[in-house]
């Protein structure tokens, strides 16, 4: 037997001053892929990610909030008081120690900390840095600032969609908090493999909003091209009929399906035992079916109303027909037939009682999920990040302390 | 002269066989300046005649295409045939990245899976996006965007509360397995550049768990073990409680972001009720945060009349002033005219010689200090650089080309 391949970021570190969600997101993912990210944190200047999410119980602490230690896996954390001379120091020592320095503050706190990129530079000249606000470092709306929920509207994701006439709600609040980061670590590797091939670092700055933009898909074209702004499509798709949520037994409950080309519509009618459809002329074509959608959906939403949203996905996916449940998170945990095993990991650690859920990382390397470790408590790797990798005394680590500099 | 900068990823080549839910990974290895070798059947495939098309264009061109395979080249080639899959296997073994969204099994039944073009290219990242991974019990299942935006949690939780769930726009659960793969392949890339054996990996995505990763359900995982509580869809209502979209004095969307907690912001903004007059039924015992968590409707309702007394443009801007998260419901026309994005060089003007215009796409989220990211060169025709790829590449003649033409290959 020979031994498992290592992580494949094993042996890279991160200085880690990120904070919120869409920061710690992308570092978790990097922490996952076996990244040793240190997360440099402190009680002078919280990340207030750690105060605000559910909690097992009331009031909580800053360590076991759902939110935090969902985007916060993997990672080691050391907390020193950047507002002190010693403090910055040591975050620069880290620095020196690492690959990469991530941080998403709006402005110029970075600088302000004497840790702006050229000063980094100065101390390890291959640093690669990323800096992720929302507007990003350039631009008049540089000190803009802005949650996930105020980033996907700016961003174009509230108006691309939802039903005509209705306010634009727009996508899950703080879905670019979660999208953006896979475009900073998109970023972050092809820096990382620029310098693994020529030596040098280099600073990326990314605005969390263009992101956001990014995901648009032909919507800028359709204007810059063609001149006009798409209405929102509801649940329909141009090359789709039927195509949408359907309700089915229950509250609340839906069924999506989605049919595109004519075969799939005969099975359509096989599965839900209306053969005759098939020979309707009103539906006979895409062309035909979109025509006359309203009566369609009528149709379709006639025969899932009296039926469980699970039992229409597994009958009609076994007759070759697109079809799943619109999961609620009792779905996803529970009813699914794979995300409760392969998706979802309980986190629990021997001192203690509460056990976190998080996510697995969606991708898999070679057939393996990533190992999972709980979020770090709020300082929890202080004595063995600076005695260890700084090379700190017992005596010198204790000063600092007393001396409020860890901290 | 010197030659115009390249991207962090030059030297790179990535193979891109994906349909629609994998597209996306390919387009931004091309942003980040990998050769991103479009594959497709001859003739082009099915992406090419996918709607919204170009107005005016006959045939018409696709506006799917041009955005999602901007930047890439083009090579046609039918991998079904023997002579193809062996011709792929051959490019397989120069190239770094392999994309691709065929069901389970399919490219192994082809002679293209993984194992089979390591051996020949150990470096080989090979990427996989299908609808529930490859292994598990769905794993024969199809999905569109659609279903795995709802089996993924992403879509119950959009809309209205009376609606049904609104489905994302633009493809939301295949930009997340693309976004997901890509990632992926490239801390694959980066950890073979620091192996001594400089070997690559397989990847398997699922679009159902990528779409999963992109909504707060994962953390709310931790609600329903802890309380046993299902998040349902919120409307207009903010995370905090309160509502967050209100319509300003010119008909446009605006949100706001109650501050929450301690601190001072909360006060920046009752003092901005204040100024502009609407804070009537407002007083000092707002500023205490457990108070106004009980008694919203107030402050709701001097945040609403004072949007009808404003623009949106004019509303964004002075919230943003007194550093209140305040920020506007912008569609693709405010995007385009945005000043922000146009000061950060955003959109790519991309000359596109077969249709005689210059288009401008969206260009990279990301701007790099030494090297250069974005779309430079338009979606390529179907087998546009064929013959080049096929001759720099494997040194494939002019012969042996001809005789795979003759016989469908290319």
């Amino acid at each position: 037997m020979s031994d498992p391949r290592p992580l494949p970021l094993a042996g890279i570190r991160v200085a880690d001053f990120f904070w919120l969600i869409a920061g710690p997101a992308t570092s978790r993912v990097l922490a996952d892929c076996g990244a040793d990210v240190i997360k440099i944190e402190s009680h002078a200047r919280l990340d207030n990610i750690r105060l605000t999410g559910p909690q097992p119980s009331e009031p909580g602490s800053l360590d076991t909030n759902a939110v935090f230690n969902d985007v916060n896996t993997n990672k080691r954390s050391v907390t020193l008081n950047l507002g002190t001379p010693r403090g910055v120091e040591l975050a620069k020592e880290i620095v020196r120690h690492s690959d990469i320095v991530t941080n998403n503050f709006t402005g110029d706190r970075m600088d302000r900390w004497g840790m702006g990129y050229e000063a980094l530079r100065a101390i390890k000249p291959d640093i690669i840095m990323l800096t992720m606000p929302v507007m990003g470092t350039t631009g008049p709306y540089v000190r803009y600032g802005a949650y996930g929920n105020g980033v996907i509207g700016y961003g174009g994701m509230r108006t691309n969609m939802g039903f005509p006439g209705r306010p634009p709600v727009g996508i899950a609040p703080l879905y670019s908090d979660f999208s953006a980061p896979y475009f900073a670590v998109s970023a972050l590797m092809a820096a990382l493999y620029h310098r693994e091939r020529t030596g040098e670092g280099q600073f990326i700055d990314l605005a969390q909003m263009e992101s956001a933009v990014s995901l648009l898909g032909t919507g800028v074209l359709e204007y810059t091209a063609n001149g006009h702004i798409p209405e929102p499509p509801g649940n329909r798709a141009r090359d789709y009929a039927p195509h949408g949520a359907y309700p089915c037994w229950g509250a609340d409950r839906w069924c999506a399906i989605a049919v595109r080309d004519d075969a799939e519509w005969r099975a359509l009618c096989a599965a839900i035992d209306l053969p005759a459809l098939a020979d309707d002329p009103r539906f006979a074509t895409l062309a035909d079916r979109k025509r006359n959608e309203d009566e369609l959906d009528a149709l379709i939403a006639g025969w899932t109303r009296e039926r469980d949203a699970w039992q229409i996905t597994h009958l009609l996916q076994s007759r070759g027909v697109i079809a799943g449940v619109v999961e609620d998170l009792e779905d996803m945990l529970i009813r699914d037939p794979q995300l409760p095993v392969l998706h979802f990991e309980r986190l629990q650690r021997e001192d203690e009682a509460v056990a976190f859920t998080t996510h697995r990382q969606p991708a898999r390397f070679d057939g393996a999920s990533l190992p999972l470790r709980r979020g770090p408590r709020m300082g929890e790797h202080n004595e063995e990040v600076l005695t260890g990798l700084l090379g700190l005394s017992h005596e010198e680590y204790v000063q600092l302390l007393i001396d409020r500099v860890v901290y | 002269m010197s030659d115009p900068p390249q991207g962090p990823l030059a030297g790179l080549r990535a193979l891109d066989l994906a349909g629609e839910p994998g597209l996306f990974a390919g387009r931004m290895l091309a942003e980040l300046g990998a050769e991103v070798i479009r594959v497709e059947p001859p003739g082009g495939d099915a992406v090419r005649r996918r709607p919204p098309f170009l107005d005016g264009s006959d045939p018409p061109i696709s506006l799917y295409h041009l955005h999602f395979n901007a930047g890439k080249r083009g090579l046609t080639l039918d991998i079904r045939h023997p002579d193809g899959a062996a011709l792929l296997r051959r490019l397989a073994a120069v190239s770094d990245i392999w994309i691709d969204s065929a069901a389970p099994g399919e490219m192994d039944a082809l002679g293209l899976g993984y194992a089979g073009l390591a051996v020949a290219q150990p470096g080989l990242v090979y990427a996989t996006i299908t609808p529930f991974g490859q292994e598990g019990p769905l794993r024969d299942y199809r999905a569109n965007d659609l279903i795995g935006a709802a089996m993924s949690g992403l879509m119950y939780l959009n809309g209205m509360p009376e609606d049904p769930p609104n489905v994302p726009g633009a493809e939301q659960a295949y930009h997340m397995a693309a976004l997901a793969a890509v990632s992926a392949a490239l801390v694959a890339i980066a950890g073979r550049e620091r192996d001594p054996g400089r070997r690559g990996r397989r990847i398997d995505v699922s679009i159902q768990e990528a779409a999963s990763m992109a909504t707060l359900q994962t953390a709310n995982a931790n609600i329903y073990a802890w309380h046993h509580r299902i998040p349902a869809r919120t409307g207009m209502s903010a995370l905090g409680g309160g509502r967050a979209l209100f319509a300003c004095r010119d008909g446009k969307w605006i949100s706001f972001t109650i501050p929450v907690g301690p601190g001072p912001f909360f006060g920046f903004f009752l003092d901005w009720l204040a100024e502009a007059g609407v804070a009537h039924a407002l007083s000092e015992a707002w500023l205490d945060p457990s108070y106004r968590t009980q008694h919203s409707a107030p402050v709701m309702d001097a945040i609403a009349a004072l949007c009808a007394k404003h623009d949106r443009e004019a509303l964004f801007h002075e919230g943003q002033r007194r550093r209140l998260l305040v920020m506007p419901v912008n569609d693709v026309a405010d995007l385009v005219h945005d000043r922000q994005l146009r000061a950060r060089d955003y959109f790519a003007a991309v000359a596109h010689p077969t249709l005689g215009r210059t288009l401008e796409l969206p260009g990279a989220a990301y701007h790099f200090s030494a090297t250069a990211a974005g779309i430079r060169t338009p979606a390529p025709a179907a087998g546009e650089h064929t013959d080049e790829l096929l001759e720099t590449l494997r040194g494939v003649d002019r012969a042996e080309r001809d005789r795979l033409r003759r016989e469908g290959v290319l």
